[in-house]
């Protein structure tokens, strides 16, 4: 046994060494290692199912069932190492009461009926709704945890075949304000660097995000680096200390939640005022802008701009910024009241850190590397707060290249592969297109081959209206697959009842295991999950991962995809995936691969991403990956000469933002006067739905704590363990207090993770999101708490 | 600033309470899973990584003072190279926690 594991290990140590070498090689699985595992008879390569590092796990299989993983030294993207999450995959498809019937609501309990009934019933209540109220009166509601095939059929079954644009995706949650971002500096999604920027960059900055819990391997390959190189410098801006703050970081600023907007805003005033902005990149790259200020938080139903809309849904017009160009001079105007003092005031950051901060950034001799994650895109000001980012490393001329870069961190395994690049959202359509864009209606009616006008020009209800509009009775029908919205969306509290207030309302869920929302069903269909289906994922550095089914789903679950393929069947629409005799999932991807083709999204043939272990980057042209984008010599999309092309914008310049400080939509006052703050903790995915299932993670974490600071928490009487009601204006829950332990919250903000169904904290938050992407802020909120 | 003084007044704490544990023998293991009292737990399959058997949250970021070099009796390191992320993949378990969820769910199926 012992001698086994040091084979693997010697493995592992030259693997990584070949994968550096040759990072577009294919390669085998290879013998040696499998022999290394006692318990597995075979290996096969697929992408962890967590998050959106996009790790590359071997599954190991013996008779019909996972029975081990391993970190797979081949895909540079992990090198063979996994966080917990990764190595309990094994055990995720075991927990003794996942679903594997389908089942319907009768009264308050559900009973067994056969899969025919169920996608009868499901069509019926569908055409129903369709035929009495028109196409937008369903929806559907995927995931970032959907594979592309099923993103990429539900997309089109919406919007090619029911004519409605209600196609949303949990992702809205977690990274609209990212893509918002994107669109509006460069003019195209995703990130233009890669992780390979961690091993080439000498200063790390992050923003908000507690990355050594929520992006594990990420966060090793950057303290190993700073291993490394004793000169390399991690700077960590966060609202509360946690595993991120610890060592090695070298400049820890705490600062007040949603004060990143003036603390940016401080660092380009510093960059600026000492020159240290790169003129000639300026010059030839940039272009400024302002947009509309005073945007309002979308806290009302039918929110236009600033306020609701006086209409009803049918005819109201969503939010949309105003860009106007502006001069380098006016944009250093707008700068000038954000001198670190002024941060200072409003983050409690001194402004000599954030003038230390911002020197490092400009430095020229060095590199930069920033990241982050919901601190920034669950944000009332989330677009801005991402455009500002972007100020910073393109006044400086410091991106799109080896070791210099904006690398936008996302949550779940497939928000980039799906949700973003399929499109699988109510404004878009494949390849990064726009519903409302009559060319790439024409585009995608083509490649769909249907009637340009089967496609609606109008955009469908975004995730907040979509379930503030099943509240309100204008969505009768929703499917519901692959998350758990009734525990993770803001202000859950109205949702939850809404779901239930009956009427012809209808809600299908799609899930593995017992949830918040699959109790808020009338029809629960068993899904497959991760291996028990083909799948491809994308991760955050534009990674496109396949693999096969392993072994079979329990009982008479099936795979979401066949569940699509079949509704459309009952509804008429099964030549929306008649591809004759090729395989369903090659025909899909073959054709969906038509969309990015040309575009600057290209993606390799279907059968490439079968074999290649840990997948490739796009744009993929002449079977090379990309790296980085943007820059002559990396992205075959710069001609020679060009040097450096943001050719997402027509001018091929990207945008500087002048965006200012605005506060956030509710601040703490006398009656409650406590920040709220929500995320994660690295052991559990998302709500626990799956991860709780397996012992050794529930033994660790196994109920959400409230962090509260010990100098609040000792002015009421509170002790670590006491139970504590965390109030606001909206609801409360009660938990346990603890004051240290990973997290070390400041005085005036309480933390509490969402995993934990008993302590749903999203009965408390606040469903404010930002204007721009319609991304809700889970991040700030006003509470009071209390001794319970 | 403060924090940082904070963090090494906790770590150079910790690792006297380490040596103190070490003179005084088994006593660490034996304190931080009582009802079990044992030192190894099973993995969750060949080849997942060792969980932790005492409360690891109370000692963050000063693993190495005792597994480095296996002060009273800590196994030692077998990955030098992969020091400094600890907890990444090594969890520490409340034994007391049953399996989630608590109650058959029959009624919720
Ligand atoms: S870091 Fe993310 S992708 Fe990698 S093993 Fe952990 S959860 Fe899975």
């Amino acid at each position: 046994m012992t001698l086994s594991r040091r084979e693997l290990l010697k493995t592992l140590a030259g693997a990584s060494a070949a994968i550096l070498a040759s990072p577009d090689a294919l390669l085998p699985i290879p013998q040696d290692l499998a022999e290394a595992a006692e318990t597995a008879e075979e290996w096969k390569k697929s992408p962890c199912r967590f998050c959106g590092v996009g790790c590359g796990v071997l599954v190991g299989l013996r008779e019909g069932k996972v029975v081990a993983v391993k970190g797979d030294p081949e895909v540079p993207v992990n090198r063979g190492l996994l966080c917990i999450k990764g190595y309990s995959l094994p055990k995720v498809l075991y927990g003794r009461d996942r679903y594997n019937v389908p089942l319907l609501r009768q009264g308050n309990k559900f009973v067994k009926i056969s899969w025919s009934q169920a996608l009868d019933i499901m069509a019926s209540k569908f055409k129903e709704a369709i035929q009495k109220y028109g196409p937008e009166s369903v929806a559907v509601y995927f995931s970032g945890q959907t594979t592309i095939f099923e993103g990429y059929a539900i997309n089109k079954l919406m919007k090619a075949g029911i004519g409605s644009n209600n196609v949303e995706s949990n992702a809205r949650l977690c990274m609209a304000s990212a893509v918002t971002g994107f669109y509006s500096t460069f003019g195209m999604d995703e990130p233009m660097g890669c992780y390979d920027d961690f091993e080439l960059t000498d200063t790390f900055f992050v923003w908000g995000s507690n990355f050594a819990e929520m992006h594990p391997i990420l966060y090793s390959r950057m303290v190993e680096r700073k291993h490394q190189d004793p000169n390399v410098k991690i700077v960590s801006l966060q609202t509360y200390l946690n595993r991120s703050t610890d060592e090695p970081a070298d400049i820890v600023a705490i600062f007040k939640p949603h004060s990143d907007l003036a603390i940016a805003n401080a660092m380009a005033h510093v960059i600026v005022k000492e020159g240290l902005i790169n003129s000639a990149f300026i010059e030839k790259h940039v272009t400024f802008k302002k947009g509309l200020t005073g945007i309002g938080y979308g806290v009302e139903d039918n929110f236009e701009f600033g306020r609701a809309a006086k209409s009803d849904w049918k005819t109201y017009s969503p939010f949309a910024d105003k860009p106007q160009p502006i001069s380098f001079e006016e944009y250093k105007q707008f700068l000038e009241t954000y001198t670190p003092e002024y941060a200072e005031k409003l983050s409690g950051v001194p402004a000599d850190t954030i003038r230390q901060i911002a020197r490092l950034l400009g430095d020229p001799k060095r590199k930069a590397v920033s990241c982050w994650t919901m601190g920034f895109n669950q944000h009332v000001r989330g677009t801005w707060i991402n455009n500002l980012v972007y100020n910073l490393h393109l006044l400086t001329g410091k991106i799109a290249e080896p070791g210099n870069g904006p690398l936008s961190l996302t949550g779940q395994p497939s928000a980039c592969g799906t949700t973003r690049e399929v499109g699988v959202l109510s404004h878009a359509l494949p390849g990064g297109m726009f519903i409302a864009n009559p060319e790439h209606r024409k585009k995608t009616a083509h490649i769909w081959n249907i009637p340009v006008e089967k496609i609606s020009p109008r955009p469908g209800y975004h995730t907040m209206e979509m379930f503030r509009a099943l509240d309100r009775g204008d969505i009768k029908v929703i499917w519901i697959n692959t998350t758990n919205p009734f525990q993770t969306l803001p202000h859950v509290g109205r949702y939850r009842k809404g779901a239930r207030k009956g009427g012809e309302r209808f809600v299908v869920v799609s899930e593995v295991y017992p949830s918040e929302t699959a109790r808020h069903a009338d029809l629960i269909l068993p899904s497959a999950m991760w291996v028990e289906k083909e799948g491809m994922f994308g991760n955050t550095e534009r990674r496109t991962h396949h693999w096969f089914k392993m072994v079979d789903p329990p009982g008479e679950a099936k795979d979401d995809l066949w569940q699509i393929v079949e509704l459309a069947k009952r509804l008429e629409l099964g030549s929306l995936f008649d591809y004759g005799q090729a395989p369903l999932q090659k025909a899909l991807f073959e054709e969906y691969r038509h969309f990015g083709q040309g575009s600057g999204k290209d993606l390799a043939p279907y059968d490439v991403y079968a074999k290649v272990r840990g997948g490739l980057r796009w744009p993929v042209v002449e079977g090379r990956e990309t790296r980085w984008r943007y820059r002559e010599g990396f992205d075959p999309y710069v001609k020679k000469g060009e040097g450096v092309r943001f050719y997402g914008q027509p001018d091929g310049r990207a945008v500087i933002w002048a965006r200012p400080y605005e506060p956030p939509a509710e601040q703490p006052d006398a009656k409650y006067p406590l920040w709220l703050t929500t995320g994660r903790v690295l052991e559990h995915w998302h709500t626990g739905t799956i991860t709780r299932r397996v012992l050794e993670l529930h033994r660790a974490v196994p109920f959400a704590a409230v962090w509260i600071n010990p100098e609040d928490a000792g002015a009421l009487g509170i002790k670590a363990g006491d139970s504590v009601r965390v109030q606001s204006r909206r609801g409360e829950i009660v938990t346990k207090a603890q004051l240290d332990g990973r997290n070390t919250v400041p005085k005036g903000v309480v933390f509490v993770p969402f995993f934990d169904e008993n302590v749903l904290i999203n009965l408390v938050t606040l469903d404010a999101y930002d204007p721009i992407s319609k991304q809700p802020d889970f991040k700030k909120c006003a509470v009071r708490i209390e001794k319970a | 600033m403060m924090v940082k003084t904070l963090k090494t007044t906790v770590f150079f704490g910790t690792v006297l309470f380490c040596v103190l544990v070490a003179l005084g023998g088994r006593a660490l293991s034996e304190q931080a899973t009582p009802q079990q009292g044992s030192k190894k737990l099973p993995r969750a399959y060949e080849g997942a990584p060792p969980l932790i058997p005492h409360d690891a949250e109370a000692r963050k970021g000063v693993c190495l003072a005792c597994h480095e070099f296996g002060v009273a009796g800590a196994p030692i390191v077998p990955h030098p190279t992969r020091n400094h992320f600890c907890l990444q993949c090594h969890v520490g378990q409340d034994l007391s926690v049953k399996a989630f969820p608590a109650v058959s769910t029959e009624e919720d199926k």
